[in-house]
């Protein structure tokens, strides 16, 4: 018996210890296969796993940044960005919760069926806006509804708050916030700035838990501030807007030019359109005529030729030019005065707008002195005021003028301008003969140079405050209490084959003339009413904007009726 | 010798864990005040927007049709001719 049971155990135990080795072994086995697994993750695999943690984990997002601010010189906004939000959907996610499409399209008042339509035929996007531009407080209850495969992403829309009236020359942004058009467009890397980029650490919950980097630096776009005052601006707008209805004109340009700075402090389009909501017709109105339109601008320009006389050292203020019998004929084109006014001096010439007085001058001139003093006042060249899409218009080149061309750019033919172009020659002659570039920009003066000597300015000047007289072309633009000086202006619009019976009218002029601060310029274009000259048409226009200019900007009157000295005193 | 190594590996240790302890501590502080910042975000880029519609609705307001309207219509206010001015001179 004792002999069977030690056979048992010692078979037994060899068993044992078999078994042992084996499970030894076996888990040897396994742990060497961890073993080498774990090397394969964490040591050859390290690269391609931490890169796939990294992608579930690291996003990169971009930092959305306001558009600057456009302001007037006063720091009223005429063009603010706010944040809104845009709604996008991914079809592909959405396309199995069709159910939901109902509740997203009534929480943002969009047509139900098409927005499931859109979802069926254009599954393979990955993302569709369906909704641009929306204010925020909107968005949240749309968020609130907590539907898969919508997205909200941060955008800004551009208002512009003093509408119609500045539109041309603000202009304004296309979907994607960039400048379209006038100041939107000359100033876009300005105002827009740069949007940035950082990357960030999200939880399993999509929510950033850590800024990692920043990989763009994001910079706000900057503000803006214009030369422009909105209360010049509108005064400009609506009197201009007025007189094109009344006389029922095609389109009219106005500026507001500030004499001692160079700066522009108002500047108007008629037709016009409202930027905060475009619609097809709009386009007629974007056009800034002020800047963009060129024109033959007839008499206006003869105070430049009466200064061109003047400097050749042939004429002085007491000159004499015969201009009888009122038609005068240059190599077989008649040139018209309103009627013979005999012989006359360079004032009369201005006062009477005299072109066969301009002619004479102009004919006794050589092309080149004439075309030099046209030139240096900036006629026929852009005025680099800055803003893009400015005309330069045109002065041809005197080698190629004729005997008549030479005498019809005397009164103002044959030459194209901008009504700016005209106002910045006025307003040389109004700062004693020196000639600034005109800016948008508030308080970015332009050094002025020296064009003529201050005396021949200010002979012209006395000329000019003749001009706007009960009796004469300008009396219209008559202001009480103030001294005027300025000039009309009737031309008649090119067509084939010569001139047409349409008309621009102008009338450029500035105020107070014996210490000018302020330049105006009126052009109306084809008045079909029955009225069309410049003293009848854009004379009052001149008369009320620079009325209202004035007491606006508090230039006192030189003349009163009524004067109370030293009241303070008395108090 | 054996026991002032022990006494050092201890030390070591513990100063060790209170690093680590510190460490995730700070962490977790680090999380939050981030949550933090995200929210005054949020809450400037809120303010921004309101800040946005208040001057567009300041600037409609002193919009200057409306003013002459309001002027001329609602307050009877009219512009004096030239001859009802008197202009004071200091």
């Amino acid at each position: 018996m004792i002999k069977k049971t030690t056979k048992i155990k010692k078979k037994e135990e060899t068993n044992i210890n078999m078994r042992m080795s084996i499970v030894i072994a076996f888990l040897l086995l396994c742990f060497s296969v961890i073993v080498v697994r774990a090397f394969a993750i964490q040591v050859k695999g390290r690269e391609f796993y931490s890169k796939q943690g990294d992608m579930r984990q690291i996003r990169e997002v971009d930092l959305d940044v306001p558009r600057g601010t456009i302001f007037d010189r006063n720091g009223e906004p005429l063009a603010i960005s706010t944040p809104m939000v845009s709604i996008g959907i991914q079809p592909a996610v959405l396309i199995d919760q069709i159910s939901r499409i109902d509740q997203l399209s009534e929480a943002l008042d969009l047509d139900s069926q098409k927005l499931k339509e859109l979802v069926l035929n254009k599954k393979h996007k990955k993302f569709i806006y369906i909704k641009r531009r929306i204010p925020p407080y909107d968005a949240d209850t749309v968020k609130a509804l907590n539907i898969k495969g919508v997205e909200f992403r941060n955008e800004f829309k551009r208002y512009y708050p003093a509408g119609e009236i500045i539109s041309q020359l603000i202009g304004f942004t296309d979907a994607d916030d960039v400048g379209k058009e006038g100041i939107e467009n000359t100033y876009d890397k300005w105002l827009a700035g740069t949007a940035g980029r950082k990357q960030v650490m999200q939880d399993r919950f999509g929510h950033v838990i850590k800024d990692i980097k920043e990989v763009i630096a994001a910079e706000p776009g900057k503000d803006i501030d214009l030369s422009i005052d909105r209360r010049l601006q509108y005064i400009a707008y609506k009197t201009l807007k007025k007189a094109v209805y009344k006389h029922k004109a095609k389109k009219g340009a106005a500026i507001i030019l500030d004499v001692t700075t160079g700066e522009i402090l108002a500047m108007v389009s008629q037709p016009s359109y409202n930027p905060n909501n475009k619609t097809d017709e709009s386009i007629a109105g974007m056009r800034n005529r002020a800047l963009q339109d060129i024109y033959e601008p007839g008499s206006v320009i003869k105070p430049f030729t009466v200064i061109a006389g003047m400097l050749s050292g042939e004429y002085d203020k007491n000159s004499i030019i015969d201009t009888s019998p009122g038609i005068f004929e240059v190599d077989g084109f008649p040139i018209h005065d309103a009627r013979n006014y005999g012989k006359i001096n360079l004032e009369t010439i201005l006062t009477k707008s005299s072109n066969i007085g301009s002619a004479k001058i102009a004919l006794s001139l050589s092309k080149n002195h004439l075309w030099d003093t046209l030139n240096l006042f900036g006629l026929g060249s852009s005025t680099n005021s800055g803003i893009m899409g400015e005309s330069s218009g045109h002065l041809p080149d005197h080698t190629k003028w004729s005997r008549s061309r030479q005498a019809n750019i005397a009164y103002g033919y044959g030459l194209q301008v901008t009504t700016l172009q005209l106002a910045s020659a006025y307003a040389a002659i109004a700062n004693d003969g020196r000639w600034r570039t005109p800016t948008f920009i508030k308080g970015f003066v332009n050094e002025d140079k020296a064009l003529i000597d201050p005396k021949i300015a200010n002979t012209i000047n006395n000329m000019l405050i003749n001009v706007v007289r009960e009796d004469n072309t300008g009396k219209q633009a008559v202001i009480e209490g103030y001294q005027i000086a300025g000039k009309t202006g009737t031309a008649k619009m090119a067509a084939k084959g010569g001139y047409s019976d349409n008309y621009i009218a102008s009338f450029v002029g500035y105020a107070p003339a014996k210490n000018p601060k302020l330049v105006v310029a009126i052009s109306i274009t084809d008045p079909a009413g029955e009225e069309y000259g410049g003293g009848a048409v854009a004379a009052p226009v001149f008369k009320d904007v620079m009325q209202n200019s004035l007491r606006i900007l508090n230039i006192s009157p030189e003349k009163t009726s009524t004067t109370i000295t030293e009241l303070a005193h008395e108090n | 010798m054996k026991f002032k190594n022990l006494i050092l590996t201890l030390t070591l240790t513990l100063v060790n864990l209170v690093i680590v302890v510190d460490y995730i501590y700070l962490q977790h502080k680090t999380r939050n005040k981030f949550i933090e910042l995200q929210a005054l975000l949020e809450n400037k880029q809120n303010l921004d927007a309101d800040w946005g519609r208040l001057q567009i609705q300041h600037s409609t307001l002193v919009n200057n049709s409306r003013v002459e309207q309001e002027t001329k219509g609602k307050l009877g206010m009219i512009l004096p001719d030239s001859e009802h001015i008197i202009s004071i001179k200091r």
